[in-house]
């Protein structure tokens, strides 16, 4: 039954991903989603899905069920045709930046290039910053 | 019942890469081919998501902008790396917000029904059926939305929200439990 498979689409540990799906405090735009009304059939679901015949969903399942998702799909159908706004192209277009995309490398990833010239004023700056460091410390108060 | 096939073609990667690397390039009008290629199927999960045409179009824009900034990082296909930021976008915006239903205007396209009770019919199906998509939990409207709606394979979505098959197949179950519970007894 397509309906007892769990997140990694075996058959156990159902019943404790439910129990934790029931326990977890709703948000106020959810509805709970148990129902007192019988689960659909395992057929109506594959019909729906593709993977069976409307007459098997009937045979099988519940015409109730298969009437019902029928009318539905009137108005998904109608969904499925929706197209973009034709105004909604040029929108998108005249509020692109002018300039071409570039990658933007976060400084921690960008390659450093030592010259020559760069690692003297690094060592200088070193070489000064533990000096005064060392003055620092060993300073003897007066 | 039916479902479409998502509407983009499985081996446009390529094309996709060519795209993006004339983009790169300083074609900044090339980006409008990848708009059009891919807004109608995001289109529609941005706005089923979130039940507004305005707060819809706002996500496509940012998402596609976006998108642009950043088209230097793409890596792998494009539309699938947009569908995130696109349903990204969706989820954060329904974290943020309070409000409980918005109808979207009727599509361009030509109503099919013949008489003014029928028309009356789908629309008050329509709002019905927001109410209740609105009501679900993000993640089992996501299913719902992405199989119903958009027409994607379960292999399909799986790799686009990166999670398995069996798990969407029970987001998608429980979210038809959840919409025929609340509407059977109006529709059935």
């Amino acid at each position: 039954m397509l309906d007892e498979l769990d997140s990694n689409g075996l058959g156990h540990g159902n019943s404790r991903g439910r129990n934790d799906e029931s326990s977890r405090p709703l948000s106020d735009r959810e509805v709970p989603i148990g129902s007192p009304r019988p689960a659909m059939a395992a057929s109506v679901h594959a019909w729906l899905d593709g993977e069976a015949t409307e007459s098997q969903a009937r045979r099988t399942g519940s015409s109730r069920d298969v009437d019902f998702w029928k009318r539905l799909d009137e108005d998904l159908a109608t969904r499925r045709r929706l197209r973009t706004p034709a105004h909604l192209h040029a929108q998108i277009m005249n509020a692109l930046p002018m300039h071409a995309p570039t990658l933007i490398t976060p400084w921690w990833r960008r390659e450093f290039v030592i010259t020559p010239s760069s690692a003297i004023v690094v060592g200088t700056t070193l070489v000064v910053m533990a000096a005064a460091a060392t003055a620092l410390v060993f300073r003897t108060p007066l | 019942m039916r479902t479409t096939e998502p509407e983009q073609l499985v081996d446009q990667d390529d094309s996709d890469q060519r795209i993006i690397q004339r983009v790169l390039a300083g074609n900044r009008d090339d980006f409008t081919m990848l708009i059009t290629r891919y807004s109608d199927p995001l289109y529609r999960h941005a706005l089923c998501m979130t039940g507004s045409p305005d707060v819809a179009e706002d996500i496509l824009q940012l998402s596609f902008i976006k998108a642009y900034q950043h088209l230097a990082e793409v890596r792998g296909r494009f539309d699938a790396w947009v569908f995130r930021i696109v349903a990204n976008g969706c989820k954060d915006w329904l974290k943020n917000i309070r409000r409980s239903h918005l109808s979207y205007d009727e599509d361009d396209q030509p109503s099919g029904f013949a008489t003014p009770e029928e028309e009356l019919d789908r629309t008050e199906l329509r709002s019905d059926l927001d109410v209740a998509l609105s009501s679900l939990p993000a993640s089992l409207r996501e299913a719902f939305v992405m199989k119903h709606v958009e027409g994607r394979s379960y292999e399909e979505m799986a790799d686009l929200l990166g999670t398995t098959v069996g798990a969407l197949k029970m987001r998608v179950h429980r979210a038809r439990e959840a919409l025929q519970a609340l509407l059977e007894e109006k529709y059935a």
